[in-house]
């Protein structure tokens, strides 16, 4: 943690301030108007960001994301473009951690030691493979620590200090937090002991427990504050909030603008 | 070969095959469900249960038949396993009932399953209905559309049906669906998965209720035919009724296992689904195996005429089993399948599902290599169902 990116999230947290790492779905709605939106994102305010690559069959995530990394694909979108994208993010903005979050089958697929070195290459520090738990983490652990890559991983509401203890000696980063069981989406229903799921993972991780999954509104991002996050993440809002500025072939900001500025003053 | 069990070492790895690729929210329930599976699986009163059930509800055990007239037209000794006498035409309701029954015995409430030609979604209905739980069965809306008639049959046995429009609207997409929702419901929710696949314990679990087919025909193999068949053919889908034939015979190093996957129309065309053939290491859907994908890790959709052999990955164990040379596996085409279900129906009057009828002409295909040998074929399913395709394939070949 000390030497990497995520110190400044970390010290930011400890400075008594919540953070705020929304996601962006590469190549969606194309790959500039993308990279648009993570600078947008990032001009506003964003501490961090979630990068999402498009995968056919992304079985932990909503119908939002699905639908919008199908239009991905259909556009041709290829995963070798999220070097691109990382490289032109990074140049932007030199200190802001970037974690990616890709299904395994296109680690796999992309050769998992060429793939990941090349990802640190150009600027990424972490990776959330929300398919591989930890009881398969040394399948890519090594690698990711040849490659300096954190790995970061989620615990859920059934998550117990068994599972706590099987994540520990690999979770780098921040602790994905996934505030209600389902997948990502922006249906507002939580966990009703989301407080003391944030307070057993405090006491047990030295890492930030981010809450995801299910987030869309300043009042969601306040709650999970409330409960104990210290910092929240929002995809599926996001998605719908670069459709709705997509004209044209291009991305106006106006409207991430102002999404990322409610949420951070509501933080 | 007892090397092959000990590889199954219950974190479900079939050599680098198997495993649990599930996201953390499942872990848990798949290590509940694990636990329940070893405890029930050497408990007596269970089994005595799931076989009294499978006799009287199912219909088992199924004969062994001689098909005589096949064999002169073949050129070998073709003896079939009559899966296609079971209950609801198919092996499937080995692994419905049993899924449903250890369900039941977890305290689970509700039972959701994935469907791509409705075959697994009609077995999961009746079994439900027997087990009086209520079940809710994702299909994708284009197998919603072409298998009408079962998705009645699955309304009439109770379940709820609901069509999944996403991605390409097929069995992938149901099963992403049915994860989805299992995912949020896993604490009141079994999802009765429908092949031999996706994470530990499930391939184990489902080859354990579909070990009836194994060891009755092996049984029925040294009655009728006084020895052991040169070679047990089944069609590969996921891998269920191929692997619950292949479980007996592993040890028997002179019985030749063979899978007949969905060769579509050709391995050039790219229309088809023969993952054990052509497909490489992938990790989806829970497990580590192959798939058919591009240079992205994206899957893709797979071609068959058969909707139940449409499945662009394939069962752990079967991977392995290629890998170590135990198993062999050749892709059959729809042409071959359709010839191969024209002769059994007029050699023998029986029509069997298109799955079968691509083990039918694998075993066609192996008698005129070893004419005179013994072949087990196992005859998965009935073909019924099957017969608006017969004659939609029909009409487009032969304007
Ligand atoms: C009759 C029949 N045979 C075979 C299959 C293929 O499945 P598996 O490979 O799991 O046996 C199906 C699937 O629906 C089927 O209905």
């Amino acid at each position: 943690m000390s030497n990497t990116r995520y110190k400044y999230i970390h010290d930011k947290i400890q400075n008594g301030h919540a953070v705020y790492m929304p996601y962006v779905l590469i190549g969606y709605p194309d790959l500039d108007a993308s990279i648009a939106a993570a600078k947008t994102l990032i001009d506003n305010g964003a501490d961090g960001l979630e990068i999402g690559i498009p995968f056919r069959d992304p079985v932990a995530d909503g119908p939002v994301i699905e639908a919008a990394a199908n239009h991905a694909l259909d556009n041709g979108f290829k995963v070798d473009q999220i070097i691109t994208f990382i490289r032109e993010i990074r140049s932007y903005a030199p200190t802001t951690p970037l974690t990616l979050m890709s299904y395994y089958n296109i680690i796999l697929a992309k050769k998992p030691d060429i793939f990941l070195t090349a990802l640190a290459n150009v600027g990424l520090d972490g990776i959330l493979i929300p398919d591989l738990p930890p009881e398969h983490a040394e399948d890519i652990y090594p690698l990711t620590q040849k490659a300096g890559l954190e790995m970061v991983f989620i615990v859920a509401p059934t998550s117990d200090a068994s599972r706590f203890a099987k994540i520990t000696p690999y979770a780098g980063g921040f602790i994905y937090v996934v505030t209600k069981m389902g997948i990502t989406g922006m249906q507002d229903q939580y966990d009703q002991n989301l407080a003391a799921l944030f307070k057993t993972i405090k006491a047990h991780f030295a890492l930030p427990a981010i809450a995801g999954f299910g987030i869309s509104t300043a009042q969601n991002a306040q709650d999970m504050v409330k409960n104990g996050a210290d910092g929240v993440i929002i995809g599926s809002k996001i998605i719908k909030l670069c459709e709705d500025s997509y004209k044209e072939g291009k991305l106006s900001p106006a409207l991430l603008s102002a999404h990322t500025q409610e949420i951070i003053n509501a933080l | 070969m007892a090397s092959h069990e000990q590889i199954n070492d219950d974190r479900g790895f079939f050599g680098r095959y198997g495993g649990q690729y599930s996201p953390e929210a499942l872990i848990p329930i798949l290590e509940e469900l694990r636990q329940a599976f070893r405890k029930y699986e050497h408990d007596d009163t269970f089994n005595k249960e799931f076989q009294y059930i499978m006799h009287h509800w199912g219909g088992r055990p199924t004969p062994l038949y001689y098909a005589e007239n096949l064999s002169a037209q073949y050129g070998a000794h073709i003896y079939l396993k009559r899966e296609d006498l079971m209950h609801g035409g198919a092996h499937k309701t080995n692994n419905a009932l049993g899924q449903a029954l250890l369900a039941k015995k977890m305290g689970k409430t509700r039972i959701i399953a994935e469907t791509g030609a409705g075959q697994h979604g009609v077995a999961t209905a009746m079994a439900c209905a027997k087990m009086n739980l209520p079940c809710t069965v994702y299909m994708g809306a284009v197998d919603v559309a072409r298998q009408a008639p079962n998705v009645e049959r699955m309304k009439i046995l109770g379940a709820e049906v609901i069509a999944v429009e996403s991605g390409s609207a097929t069995l992938k997409d149901a099963i992403n669906e049915a994860l989805r929702d299992w995912i949020a419901s896993c604490e009141t929710t079994h999802y009765l998965l429908g092949t031999a696949a996706g994470p530990h314990p499930f391939p184990t679990l489902v080859r354990y209720f579909h070990k009836p087919i194994g060891i009755e025909a092996r049984a029925q193999c040294l009655d009728m035919m006084s020895k052991l068949p040169d070679m047990a053919i089944a069609c590969v889908g996921g891998g269920s009724n191929a692997i619950g034939l292949f479980q007996s015979f592993i040890d028997d190093k002179d019985v030749q296992l063979i899978g007949a996957e969905p060769g579509g129309e050709g391995l050039e065309s790219n229309k088809h689904g023969a993952v054990l053939v052509k497909g490489t290491h992938a990790v989806l859907h829970g497990m580590s195996s192959l798939a058919l994908q591009d240079e992205d890790g994206q899957i893709f959709e797979t071609h068959s005429i058969s909707a139940g052999l449409d499945y662009p990955l394939v069962g752990p164990e079967h991977a392995y089993l290629r890998d170590i040379g135990r198993a062999q596996y050749y892709a059959i085409t729809d042409a071959e399948a359709v010839e191969a279900f024209y002769d059994l129906s007029a050699a023998e009057g029986i029509l069997p599902a298109l799955e079968s009828a691509h083990a039918l002409a694998q075993a066609k295909k192996s008698a005129a290599e070893h004419k005179g040998s013994h072949i087990l074929v196992n005859l998965s399913g009935r073909g019924d169902k099957d017969l608006q395709h017969i004659m939609a394939y029909k009409k487009e070949h032969s304007e």
